[in-house]
C-alpha cells in the first residue's frame, strides 16, 4: 500500500468508527474497541497498515496529552498532599511487583538474573493510558481507590527513568555500558532544566497566555496550548525523561491559572483521538501469528501476570487502608502491563539483554494483558458487582466536592458587584470572563476567575455547571446572553438562571424564555438617582424614596402586562398611555395621603 | 368556615425555634393564610393595597412576632403605619375592619416571666388601643415566655395550642382563650 498518509488516516478512522461504537454498545468500553480495530488492520490482521512503530511514536502523544490534562487537574498543593501515596504506595508497588515477578521468572522459567530483573521491572508497570481512561470514564478518579491508582501510575512514570538508566548495567556486553557517559552530569542537567522550566513557567507563562488571550483568536490560543505541551515533551525527551512526565509537569504548572478551563477544552479533543490512535497501535502490535501457534501458553502467561499483580495490589490496598469495597477494583485496574514495557523491552533488545524471540513473546504478553483489562473490568461490573458485592458501593467516599454553588458568566461592572457581595459573604462563585486584562486585575484582588467564552457549554461544564445551583448571566452582548441561557437551559436544566437585562426589549426576550429573575442594568441605580433628584428639589428624603419605590412597583407590573400585549402594538401604545395616567393618579393619592398623615398627628 | 390571616414578623426567622414551630404548624391549615412580612417585603416597601385586600378577605387577624424592646419588630410597626390608613381602618369611611377578630401571639426570650415584677401584659395597651381604634375585637393574647430555655417539647406543645385555637376559630367562629 503506497497510497501514503491520507490512506492511513482513512483506515484508522474507518476502523475506529466501526469498532468503537460496536464495543461501546456491547458495554465493552471504548478501549477494547480501539484495540480490536488495531488488531484487525494491523500487520498480523488484514495487513492494511505496516510500520507499527512509527504510528506508535505519534500516538504516544495521546498519553502525553492525557498526562497534561491530568496535570491541569492537580494543583501543586494537591500534588504535595498526595506525596505519601505517590512515593509510599507507588514505590512499594513497583518494588514488590518487580521482586515477585522477577523471582518467578528466575525460579520457574530459569532465566538469567539480568533477564529476571528486566522482566520484573517491565511487568511491574501498569498502563497509564488504560487505567486513567477507565477511571475517568467511570468517574472514579475522586475515590480513594481512584486516587491511589493514580498515585501509582504517576510514580511509575517517574520510575521509568531510573529503570531505563540501569538497563545498561544489566548487559553483559561491557562495550554497551561504556557508552553511557557520566551519570552525575546528566542528573545535574535534568535538575537545572527542570528548575529553569518551573521558574520561567511561573514568571512568564501567565503573561504570555494573557497576551495570546487578548488577541481573541481561538485557534491561536489552541495552537499555543499545543505548542506548550509538545514543547515541554520535546524538552523532556531530549533530557531522556518520559514525555508524559514533561507534559504532566506543564499541566501542573498551569493548574492554578485562570486559563485552565480554556486549555482543557482546547486539548481534550486532540487527546481523545490520539489516545484512540495509541490503543489502535497497541492492537496492531499484537503478534497474532505467534499467539495462534501456541495460544495456551500465552493465555497462561497473561493469567499468571494478572493473578500475581492483582494479589500484590490487593495486599497493598489493604496495607494502605483503602475502603474494603474498593479493593477489588483497585487491584484489577492496575493489573495489566503498561505501554512503557514496550519501551523497556525495545531498549533491552537493543542492548542485547534479550533475544528477538523472547522480546516477541514478552511484547505479545504485554499487548494481550492490555487487551485483557477491559474484559476484566467488564467481568468486574457484570459479575462481581452484581453477584458478589451486591449493589454498587463505588459511589461513596468521594473527595470533597469543591465546586461553587454559583457561576457568574461575565465579570464586568455588573457581574463584579454580585461576585464581591458573594465573596464577602464567603459564598463560593466561579467566574467566567473572556477579557484577559480584567481577569489579571481581579486575580490580584483574590478572585478566582477563569478565562473563557461562557457561551461554550464545554467550558461551562468545566466550570462545574453540573454541581452549581445558580448561573448569573452578566455578559454584555444581548445575543450572547440569550444564547447562553438557551443552551444552559438545555444542558443543565437544574441551574436557576439570573440574568442582567440591558433594556426593555431584552427583558421581553428574557420573559419569553420564562426567566423572571432578571434585573435591568441601569434600573435600580437610575431610580436611586431619581429619588436623589427629588430630594435635592427639597422633598423629604424618605418621601422621595417612597416615590421611587411606588414607581418601581408600578413599572414592574406594567412590564409584565405590556409583555403579554406585545403582539398587538396598538393596544400596547394605548395601555402605555393609560399606565402613565394611572401612575400620576397613584402619586396624587399617595401625596394626598402623606399630607393628611401629617394632619392626623396634629388632630390628636 | 371562617378564615384567619397570620401576619408573621421576624427578621431572622430561621433562627427562631418557637416562631418557626408555630409557623410550620399553621402553614398546613387550609383556612389559615400565613403572611410572612419579612419574606414579602425585605426592602421595607409595603404594598398597601395588597395588604388591605388581604385583611378584607379574612375574619380573624393574628400578629405573630417576637417581642423586641417591649414592642413589635420594625416592619410590623411600619405595616401598621402604612396599612391601617385613615379612610380604611379609622376616620371617615374607615370601617373596613369593623367587627373582625384579633389576637396577638408573641414570644419573649426569657424576659417578662409572670413571676417577675414587670409582666408582659404591661406592654399590651398600645396594641389594644390600635386594634380597638380600628374597630376590631381584642381577644386574649397568646404569650410564650422564656423561649431561650424552652425544651423542644414545650415549644411543640405551645405551637400545637396556637394551632388548636386557630382550628377552633375557623370551625366555630368563636375565639376561645387558650
Amino acid at each position: 500500500m503506497e497510497s501514503g498518509g491520507l490512506f492511513y488516516i482513512l483506515v484508522f478512522l474507518v476502523s475506529a468508527l466501526i469498532c468503537v461504537p460496536i464495543c461501546k454498545r456491547l458495554g465493552l468500553g471504548s478501549v477494547l474497541g480501539y484495540l480490536l480495530a488495531g488488531m484487525i488492520i494491523g500487520p498480523y490482521g488484514l495487513k492494511v497498515i505496516a510500520g507499527v512503530e512509527d504510528i506508535m511514536h505519534i500516538s504516544e502523544f495521546g498519553v502525553v496529552l492525557l498526562m497534561f490534562l491530568i496535570g491541569l487537574e492537580l494543583e501543586p498543593k494537591k500534588l504535595w498532599d498526595m506525596r505519601v501515596s505517590i512515593f509510599g504506595l507507588g514505590g512499594l508497588q513497583v518494588l514488590s511487583v518487580s521482586v515477585v515477578i522477577g523471582l518467578i521468572v528466575k525460579l520457574f522459567f530459569a532465566q538469567s538474573t539480568a533477564v529476571s530483573i528486566l522482566v520484573g521491572m517491565a511487568f511491574a508497570l501498569s498502563s497509564t493510558a488504560i487505567g486513567l481512561q477507565i477511571l475517568s470514564e467511570k468517574k472514579l478518579l475522586a475515590t480513594t481507590s481512584g486516587s491511589s491508582a493514580f498515585s501509582i501510575l504517576l510514580f511509575q512514570d517517574i520510575a521509568v527513568i531510573p529503570m531505563i538508566a540501569i538497563l545498561p548495567l544489566l548487559t553483559v556486553n561491557a562495550a554497551a555500558s561504556a557508552s553511557t557517559g557520566n551519570p552525575w552530569a546528566s542528573v545535574l542537567e535534568v535538575v537545572m532544566v527542570l528548575a529553569t522550566v518551573i521558574v520561567l513557567g511561573r514568571l512568564l507563562l501567565r503573561h504570555f497566555l494573557r497576551w495570546i488571550g487578548a488577541l481573541h483568536l481561538r485557534e491561536i490560543f489552541t495552537a499555543f496550548a499545543l505548542f506548550l505541551v509538545i514543547g515541554m515533551s520535546f524538552l523532556m525527551q531530549r533530557l531522556g525523561i518520559s514525555m508524559a512526565l514533561g507534559a504532566f509537569m506543564a499541566g501542573v504548572l498551569l493548574a492554578d491559572s485562570e486559563y485552565r478551563h480554556a486549555l482543557e477544552t482546547d486539548i481534550e479533543p486532540f487527546k481523545g483521538l490520539l489516545m484512540g490512535l495509541f490503543f489502535i497501535s497497541v492492537g496492531m502490535s499484537v503478534n497474532l501469528i505467534q499467539i495462534l501457534e501456541n495460544p495456551a501458553q500465552f493465555v497462561l502467561l497473561v493469567l499468571l501476570v494478572f493473578i500475581v499483580k492483582t494479589a500484590v495490589h490487593a495486599g497493598l490496598a489493604f496495607l494502605f487502608k483503602t475502603p474494603r469495597a474498593q479493593i477489588p477494583f483497585f487491584a484489577i485496574i492496575l493489573s495489566q502491563i503498561g505501554e512503557f514495557a514496550f519501551v523497556l523491552l525495545g531498549a533491552a533488545q537493543g542492548l542485547k539483554v534479550l533475544d528477538t524471540n523472547t522480546v516477541g513473546t514478552l511484547t505479545a504478553v504485554v499487548a494481550l494483558s492490555m487487551l485483557f483489562t477491559p474484559l476484566t473490568i467488564l467481568l468486574y461490573d457484570k459479575v462481581y458487582l452484581r453477584y458478589v458485592a451486591g449493589a454498587s458501593t463505588m459511589e461513596e467516599d468521594k473527595i470533597e466536592d469543591e465546586h461553587s454553588p454559583v457561576i457568574i458568566a461575565g465579570f464586568g461592572r455588573f457581574g463584579q458587584i454580585i461576585g464581591r457581595l458573594l465573596y464577602a459573604n464567603r459564598v463560593k462563585a466561579t467566574v467566567l470572563d473572556h477579557e484577559p486584562s480584567q481577569i489579571e486585575m481581579l486575580r490580584r484582588f483574590g478572585f478566582k476567575v477563569h478565562y473563557g467564552d461562557a457561551t461554550r457549554m464545554d467550558l461551562l461544564e468545566a466550570a462545574g455547571a453540573q454541581h452549581a445551583k445558580i448561573l448569573v448571566v452578566a455578559i454584555d452582548d444581548m445575543d450572547d446572553c440569550l444564547k447562553l441561557i438557551d443552551s444552559a437551559r438545555e444542558a443543565f436544566p437544574h441551574l436557576k438562571i439570573f440574568a442582567r437585562a440591558r433594556n426593555v426589549d431584552h427583558v421581553y426576550r428574557l420573559m419569553d424564555r420564562d426567566v423572571f429573575n432578571f434585573e435591568r442594568e441601569l434600573y435600580e441605580s437610575s431610580l436611586r438617582m431619581g429619588s436623589s433628584v427629588l430630594r435635592a428639589l427639597g422633598w423629604p428624603a424618605y418621601q422621595s424614596v417612597i416615590a421611587a419605590n411606588i414607581f418601581r412597583d408600578h413599572n414592574n407590573q406594567m412590564l409584565e402586562e405590556l409583555h403579554r400585549r406585545r403582539d398587538n402594538p396598538d393596544e400596547m401604545v394605548s395601555r402605555s398611555k393609560q399606565a402613565r395616567d394611572d401612575l400620576e393618579k397613584m402619586f396624587q393619592q399617595e401625596n394626598h395621603y402623606l399630607e393628611r398623615t401629617e394632619a392626623w398627628s396634629n388632630e390628636q | 368556615m371562617k378564615k384567619a390571616l397570620v401576619l408573621f414578623a421576624h427578621p431572622f426567622s430561621k433562627q427562631s425555634r418557637v416562631n418557626r414551630a408555630i409557623m410550620d404548624q399553621l402553614r398546613e391549615l387550609k383556612h389559615v393564610h400565613v403572611h410572612d412580612l419579612y419574606e414579602e417585603y425585605p426592602y421595607f416597601h409595603i404594598q398597601v393595597q395588597k395588604e388591605q385586600e388581604l385583611l378584607l378577605e379574612h375574619d380573624l387577624v393574628v400578629w405573630q412576632h417576637p417581642f423586641y424592646w417591649f414592642s413589635m419588630p420594625p416592619l410590623m410597626k411600619l405595616w401598621c403605619d402604612e396599612v391601617l390608613r385613615r379612610g380604611f381602618a379609622y376616620g371617615p369611611g374607615g370601617n373596613k375592619l369593623q367587627g373582625k377578630d384579633f389576637f396577638l401571639s408573641i414570644t419573649t426570650g426569657g424576659w417578662g416571666d409572670p413571676s417577675s415584677p414587670g409582666s408582659v401584659e404591661d406592654f399590651f395597651p398600645p396594641y389594644r388601643q390600635t386594634i380597638e381604634q380600628c374597630g376590631m375585637k381584642w381577644h386574649k393574647p397568646v404569650v410564650m415566655t422564656g423561649t431561650g430555655k424552652a425544651t423542644e417539647e414545650q415549644i411543640l406543645l405551645h405551637a400545637e395550642a396556637v394551632r388548636r385555637r386557630m382550628i377552633d376559630y375557623c370551625a366555630t367562629g368563636v375565639c376561645k382563650d387558650m
